[in-house]
């Protein structure tokens, strides 16, 4: 039996979607952390932040007014959602790279592009920025790993660097000046 | 018989009979006395005090239901303000570490630009300095 037009229709847009390339699905710049679970057990110290927009708008609503607290707020203002996991381990080789590898993969699709990477000994640093469709900030993404920690942060909105950087010094936010870097030792 | 005369035969006037409005009066009289009727469960008002209640029992519900009421909204709004120094904490804790992140990695860039030095009478050329 040939089978009609019409019924072929619906078919043809399944697989039309389905083969449509990647970086068309997957438009967002929220990232999937993989299975972390048993990383928290093995660590001495986890850090577990998921907040999406309401819970972003209800901390906002608890900060103050000093200067500190109106600098977080209006960072804010703009962002969607801040998801972070933290682990610090006694001992190297306590978590797996595939878990790394596995964020990464995401970072090389959509509009993720690499803005830094800097390696010191086994210690590796990468910052990530998504464009979003007006080529403006759409997200952030740190990925950093040492032997004994590991750090996933996926911030999603207009985040503001120049603000962020306002924090410096502010509620328990670390200061580092370019100052501060180990000079040369004279030759 | 012709059907018109079988219409007009139907549509004939008849006489109702004699007292034919009392008739009518009398079956509409037991529906025309609501105030002798006994109220409808639905008619009591809600807030009424129920038929042997005492006074002082109806006020000490009333103000279990207020009591209820109002620890019912400060549990509530309890809930609410722990939830949001909750996500206050969450934010300032994200925000420390995203920025000593990126800290560390203007550090490390830092150090990286420090060891490379240009090359003493050759300005256009780099040389990495091993601390």
């Amino acid at each position: 039996m040939k089978p009609s037009l019409f019924r072929l229709v619906p078919s043809l847009a399944v697989a039309a979607l389905l083969a449509a390339p990647p970086a068309a699905q997957a438009q967002t710049a929220k990232l999937v952390w993989p299975n972390l679970d048993g990383l928290a057990q093995k660590a001495t110290d986890a850090v577990d932040v998921t907040l999406d927009r309401a819970l972003l708008q209800l901390a906002a609503g608890f900060l103050g007014d000093d200067e500190d607290e109106a600098a977080v707020k209006a960072l804010l203002r703009d962002l969607e959602s801040i998801n972070v996991r933290h682990f610090e381990f006694t001992s190297a080789g306590l978590y797996d790279p595939a878990i790394v590898d596995s964020v990464r993969a995401q970072l090389g699709k959509g509009a993720w592009q690499r803005l830094i990477a800097a390696k010191e000994g086994a210690s590796n640093t990468e910052v990530y920025a998504w464009r979003d469709a007006s080529g403006g900030p759409g997200g952030l993404a740190v990925v950093s790993t040492e032997p004994t920690e590991l750090t996933l942060i996926n911030i999603i909105g207009k985040i503001d660097l120049a603000r962020m950087r306002q924090l410096e010094g502010h509620l328990g936010i670390p200061k580092v000046s370019p100052h501060d870097a180990p000079r040369p030792k004279p030759e | 018989m012709r059907f018109e005369d079988q219409l007009r035969d139907a549509l004939r006037p008849l006489d109702p009979g004699p007292r034919f409005a009392e008739r009518v009066l009398a079956r509409l009289e037991p529906t025309a006395k609501p105030d002798t009727a006994e109220p409808s469960a639905l008619a009591v008002p809600v807030l009424a005090r129920p038929r042997g209640m005492s006074r002082l029992v109806a006020l000490g519900l009333a103000a279990s239901m207020t009591l209820a009421t109002s620890a019912g909204l400060v549990f509530l709004e309890t809930q609410r303000r722990a939830e949001g120094e909750r996500a206050r904490q969450q934010v300032i804790t994200a925000l420390r570490l995203t920025s000593g992140e990126l800290n560390e990695i203007g550090r490390r860039l830092t150090a990286a630009a420090a060891r490379v030095e240009t090359v003493p009478g050759d300005p256009g050329r780099l040389e990495e300095r091993v601390p």
